[in-house]
């Protein structure tokens, strides 16, 4: 029965349903192609990352033994990944070519040798623990003389880091309370419109609960047809993305069920939870007080 | 106990509109109560605060001494449900047929259609509407409309029964027709409260009478 009038309500606000449809594949290709960029973004840092580590010279000659308790100290910090140290004479080998060749007819190769120190490379689990590395690090560090500690660029990719999650949740919170007010704003509408048919229906004993089924199953089925329109724009356009820059990862990959199943998840919310809740929020509020 | 009782009411629309002034009254199970008066005594507006459209400016109605104003609309629902209403301005769904119109209302009383399919039938017959069953409200004349409205509250088989002008439109043979339905379930022991100036129904003499004439209730007279 309620079908009837679910009929009548499409008619009499189809142009707000097409709207809503047309809405739905612009934010939603928007949200599945932003999230794309996020995460190759995000790849191309983590790779970025792996090779990132801090580097500490030091430049007395220190005995092997100072060396190696410095290494198992360092080793005992929480987040170090990995510790490599690299002696003078192999640190010489690989800057060879970069040093200017007078300086190997200028001075002997011991006396270069001398002035060159121990580095130890720190590679970290992750730079965000970089700060509370570098805590930690100033107490075991107090302990040895001569340490030179370089960490600029591990400041610039924390900074980086910190500021494009910050923007990304930023812009991602705005995009979605645009969507819940969108939807908000439709249903103000269309409840306007219907007011006389809703009116009717409540003083014949109907319930809020009830009037919001019709527009729940309304909104369900339009925002799913949208979504299956985005969805092939978004796939087509990522597919011939990929043939320009083929170093892309496409996301979400629906091959993979841990994707599959996100995606689905993000579907529920967006097309059916979120709709249900506005539906019944306003109904309740406007006919239930 | 009094099934429904109205203390010392007072209904001002904004701005400062006294529709109804210090309303007394009580309504018995099985009581058939009229009330007349002239236009915008505020019959209407009287209705509308018993069945919970308007709320009173001051006072409080109690059904069965339960105040309205301690009772949820979830639970007024359910009295809904079981009443029947006739409006004075119709308030049926206009791009909805007649019959989807009627059916709508018994699903929301939780009545089986199973059952209720004949007697559809036989009261659109009665009202010489059955050629009408699948047109649309908008497409009724005035008399039609309101003659679906009565139908669609009767058919509830209502424990209440509240009629804001039932017969304002209709022609005589409807309005017998109407009469003769109000009268058998009365006898059935349903309440009713009906606003009306038809003197046809006024001459009935049947039930309580009361009058209200701006907004004020004067006393009225038992017929029986
Ligand atoms: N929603 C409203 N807002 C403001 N004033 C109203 C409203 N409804 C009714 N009134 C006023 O209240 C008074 C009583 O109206 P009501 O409809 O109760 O009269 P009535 O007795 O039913 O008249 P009638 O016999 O014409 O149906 C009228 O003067 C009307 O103008
Ligand atoms: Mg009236």
């Amino acid at each position: 029965m309620l079908f009837s009038l679910a009929k009548v309500e499409f008619k009499k606000t189809f142009t707000f349903y097409i709207l809503l449809f047309l809405f739905f594949i612009f934010w939603n290709f928007f949200s599945l192609l932003s999230f794309f960029l996020f995460k190759n973004l995000e790849n191309f840092l983590k790779v970025y990352q792996e090779k990132l580590s801090i580097n500490i010279f030091i430049s007395s000659e220190p005995s092997n033994k100072t060396i190696s308790s410095l290494i198992s100290e360092i080793q005992t910090l929480p987040f170090v990944k990995k510790v490599e140290v690299v002696p003078p004479l192999k640190l010489l080998e690989n800057w060879k070519k970069d040093l200017p060749p007078e300086v190997f007819s200028l001075f002997r190769e011991e006396e270069i040798l001398k002035n060159f120190p121990y580095l130890i490379r720190i590679y970290l689990s992750s730079p965000e623990h970089f700060l509370y590395f570098q805590e930690q690090f100033v107490l075991v560090s107090k302990v040895f003389k001569d340490i030179t500690y370089e960490n600029s660029k591990f400041n610039n990719i924390l900074n980086f880091l910190f500021f494009f999650k910050k923007i990304f949740w930023g812009l991602a919170l705005t995009w979605f309370i645009f969507y819940l007010v969108f939807l908000l704003l439709l249903n103000f509408f269309i409840n306007s419109l219907m007011n006389k048919n809703i009116k009717i229906f409540i003083l014949l004993g109907g319930s809020f609960i009830r009037l919001s089924l019709i527009r729940i199953i309304l909104f369900i089925i339009t925002m799913g047809l949208s979504f299956i329109i985005s969805w092939f724009i978004y796939s087509y356009f990522i597919e011939n993305l990929l043939l320009i820059f083929s170093f892309l990862k496409v996301y979400p990959n629906i091959k993979d069920v841990h994707h599959l199943l996100y995606f689905l998840i993000y579907l529920f919310f967006i097309i059916i939870l979120f709709p249900t809740l506005i539906i019944l929020f306003l109904n309740f509020w406007m006919n239930e007080n | 106990m009094s099934f429904i009782r109205l203390e010392k009411i007072n209904k001002i629309y904004p701005p400062y509109f006294r529709a109804l002034v210090n309303i007394n009254l009580e309504i018995e199970k099985g009581d058939f109560l009229l009330i007349t008066g002239p236009t915008g005594a505020g019959k209407t507006t009287l209705l509308k605060l018993i069945y919970r459209e308007e709320k009173p400016s001051h006072g409080e109605i109690f059904i069965k001494n339960k105040p309205y104003s301690k009772i949820k609309e979830k639970e007024f629902r359910k009295l809904r449900q079981r009443w029947g209403i006739i409006f004075q301005d119709g308030k049926l769904f206009e791009d909805l047929s007649v019959y989807e119109n009627i059916k709508l209302s018994l699903v929301l009383a939780e009545k089986k259609m199973r059952d209720m399919k004949h007697r559809i039938y036989e009261f659109l017959e009665r009202f010489n509407l059955l050629l009408k069953i699948n047109k649309k409200i908008k497409e009724l004349s005035g008399g039609e409309q309101q003659k679906v409205g009565v139908i669609r509250a009767i058919l509830k088989d209502p424990e209440f029964l509240i009629a804001d002008e039932p017969t304002g439109n209709l022609d005589p043979m409807s309005i017998y027709e109407i009469i003769n339905i109000l009268k058998e379930l009365h006898q059935k022991g349903t309440t009713i409260v009906l606003a009306t100036h038809d003197p046809t129904i006024l001459n009935l003499k049947i039930g309580k009478l009361i009058t209200l004439e701006k907004g004020e209730l004067i006393e009225g007279c038992y017929f029986l």
